[in-house]
């Protein structure tokens, strides 16, 4: 993957113990979604995506280099990253999100399924911003 | 985009129902004793940063939450918000208004601030009576796959101080 400095070290610290410790006291996809959308990596992925540093190829690069480290039966270390991509991508209506969004919440992968609820709380909550912007 | 996952391994799930006997969706997740050495890796870290005063009960293990751990027996985790209400509800639970009246045995929901979205939930393990408020400590169980701590009832980790907690009991309840 061609990824700039900054962005590799970005995508990096979501799989960090530090990016890890913040989620010790969050139980609920619901609450991850809130406190997630504060978090300082959430922000900076959004700032990269919208100034065209991060690309929808980068991502889903990114996120297959994620799911290699997947053994079904073994938790899945990098489930933080997805929940946080899941909740940078909730804001944008495009065929990356949807897809993204769309197929974390059909997994029925126990190794996946906190980011499986996070990802469904996402669309659900970006279904409740496109009805009342209508 | 998640085709290496389709067809994976699917969760397990138990029967768990609140005292009027509606179910309470829920999930054992994956725990095996490699995961086990490699979350006790982080949580030791997590405990050196954050929990110098802290007593730990349990090393790391990921089966149950720490709602799993309140309701379930650490049989199995319960992830979704609305699940824990409805046990509050169903099994008779009322906020507890007076902390002086604070036992052993009650529970202590933490929550966002300023949305009040539930987030965490502990047990009440010690009370020293104490003026203007009691000397608290609970028992939490950490993230999905780390330990089980007694702590100070504030000593939790989470930025920016966005949370608070209420206290809950079912003693008044039938």
């Amino acid at each position: 993957m061609v990824v700039s400095h900054s962005l590799t070290a970005l995508l990096e610290q979501l799989c960090s113990h530090e990016f890890v410790s913040k989620f010790s006291v969050i139980a609920t996809p619901q609450a991850a979604r809130e406190f997630l959308l504060e978090t300082r990596e959430v922000q900076t992925l959004r700032a990269k995506y919208e100034a065209g540093e991060l690309t929808d190829g980068q991502l889903r690069e990114w996120v297959d280099e994620l799911l290699a480290e997947y053994r079904p039966g073994q938790a899945f270390e990098s489930e933080w990253a997805l929940c946080a991509i899941a909740v940078f991508l909730e804001r944008y209506d495009n065929d990356l999100a949807t897809e993204y969004l769309n197929d974390l919440t059909a997994l029925s992968a126990p190794e996946l399924s906190f980011a499986s609820r996070v990802a469904r709380t996402c669309l659900e909550n970006r279904s409740k911003g496109m009805s009342s912007a209508r | 985009m998640f085709e290496q996952i389709a067809g994976g391994s699917v969760g397990a799930r138990i029967v768990v129902q609140t005292r009027l006997g509606r179910s309470i969706d829920n999930e054992i997740r994956p725990s095996t004793s490699h995961d086990r050495q490699r979350a006790d890796v982080q949580y030791h870290q997590y405990r050196i940063q954050f929990g110098n005063r802290w007593i730990q009960r349990k090393s790391a293990c990921g089966e149950y939450n720490c709602f799993g751990m309140l309701f379930a027996s650490r049989r199995t985790g319960i992830f979704e918000a609305p699940e824990v209400e409805k046990i509050l509800h169903d099994d008779g639970y009322e906020v507890l208004h007076d902390v002086q009246a604070v036992r052993t045995g009650d529970i202590v929901l933490y929550r966002l601030k300023p949305s009040g979205e539930l987030a965490h939930g502990s047990r009440v393990v010690t009370v020293v009576p104490r003026k203007p408020v009691p000397d608290i400590w609970v028992l939490s169980k950490w993230n999905i796959g780390w330990g089980e701590d007694i702590h100070p009832i504030g000593e939790i980790c989470m930025e920016n101080s966005v949370r608070h907690w209420d206290i809950w009991t079912e003693r008044n309840g039938s």
